[in-house]
């Protein structure tokens, strides 16, 4: 036997947690406070929960240092994907709001 | 790293595995090949969605009150409840490929019968919010209505312009855009229901091969594969239960 097993506490222990950060999740976005603290608040919780799976649940823990750089440069690019599309439309003046660009923004 | 090592020719040798495939070296560097491949795979598959989610985030920032009023629209106690499910099957795949490790089949077996009924138990309250939606008038560019309380008449008086040939025009604002997150909504949870149906018959091929003595603990390779694949879901679940369900319900004073 040459794999890793992981104990059973371990897998337990990793699925209360997941548990608990799916009962925070839903009181961040009860607490009063801005909207963004919610969404961020949301996401790192998120970002918790999958670093949990991924790494012990998906084994990546134990396993090679490929795998290992291969999962994280994933994740990586979606960040990068994610960063360089909002800041493009946050920092630009585009308007989705008009359902058709024929009738006048005010006209609405 | 195994899979830089210079191949040897282990039949020559005569030490080849009975359950390492010709082309690897040894059981490890089969599984290591395995595995990342499958990673391959579970990446492109996070970049699939991702392109998705980066969708729902620019809408999300252009139109902050529907994204509001459309998540509180959603029923939350049964999403958190379908949450809990698919966790749960998350957990059953991962003991079941420990009992794959260990070699215990019947335990095999009920893990993964678990895991099936745990992501049927979760598509059946999928299908049973698509159908509330369907009841309520919210399925985009079918049926969509959305009734808006006090900005219905400042906004529809635009709507008997003569050059308004968009039909979609008629509608308020509030409600284009309320209908711009159910669209979200839909194709999201569309996309994610339609990966765990897969998944569900992938589990059902696994049992058959597991019930007439394929795997050992030497070779447990499938089901751990697989496992990746379902722990994946799982992780897309994680990230739309609080994207589309929990936009600001204390704005709202919830649901």
């Amino acid at each position: 036997m040459h794999h890793h097993v992981i104990p059973l506490k371990v897998y337990l222990t990793i699925f209360g947690s997941l548990l608990f950060l799916t009962i925070a999740t839903v009181g961040v976005s009860y607490m009063p406070t801005v909207p963004i603290v919610h969404l961020i608040g949301a996401l790192i919780i998120a970002a918790i929960k999958t670093t949990l799976i991924v790494m012990f649940f998906m084994h990546v823990r134990y396993n090679s240092h490929l795998i290992w750089s291969f999962a994280s440069l994933g994740f990586f690019f979606v960040l990068l994907f994610m960063v360089f599309m909002m800041g493009d439309y946050i920092s630009q003046y585009y308007s989705l709001t008009p359902a058709t660009h024929a009738v006048p923004f005010d006209k609405f | 790293m195994s899979l830089a090592t210079p191949t040897v020719d282990t039949h020559a040798t005569g030490h080849h595995h009975p359950e390492v495939r010709h082309q690897f070296d040894d059981l490890e560097q089969q599984h290591d090949s395995y595995s990342l491949g499958m990673w391959a795979f579970v990446v492109q598959e996070v970049m699939f969605f991702s392109g998705m989610i980066v969708c729902y985030f620019i809408f999300r920032y252009k139109y902050p009150e529907a994204f509001i009023a459309g998540s509180n629209h959603l029923n939350l106690p049964l999403s958190t409840f379908n949450t809990v499910v698919l966790l749960s099957s998350s957990l059953t795949m991962a003991l079941a490929v420990h009992a794959a490790q260990l070699g215990h089949k019947m335990r095999l077996l009920q893990f993964l019968m678990a895991t099936l009924i745990l992501g049927s138990i979760f598509l059946g309250v999928k299908v049973y919010e698509y159908k509330d939606k369907y009841d309520h008038n919210l399925i985009p560019g079918y049926n969509f209505k959305w009734e808006t309380e006090s900005t219905t008449t400042e906004h529809g008086e635009a709507t008997d312009e003569p050059e308004s040939l968009n039909p979609a025009l008629k509608m308020p604002p509030l409600a284009q855009q309320v209908e711009v997150f159910y669209g979200l909504y839909f194709i999201l949870t569309g996309a994610h229901a339609i990966h765990m149906v897969i998944g569900a018959v992938i589990i059902l091929i696994i049992m058959v091969l597991a019930w007439y003595d394929h795997f050992s603990p030497n070779y447990y390779v499938p089901i751990e594969m697989f496992g990746l694949y379902w722990h994946f879901v799982d992780i897309v679940w994680v990230f739309l239960f609080p994207l589309l369900y929990l936009v600001d319900r204390a704005a709202a004073g919830g649901h």
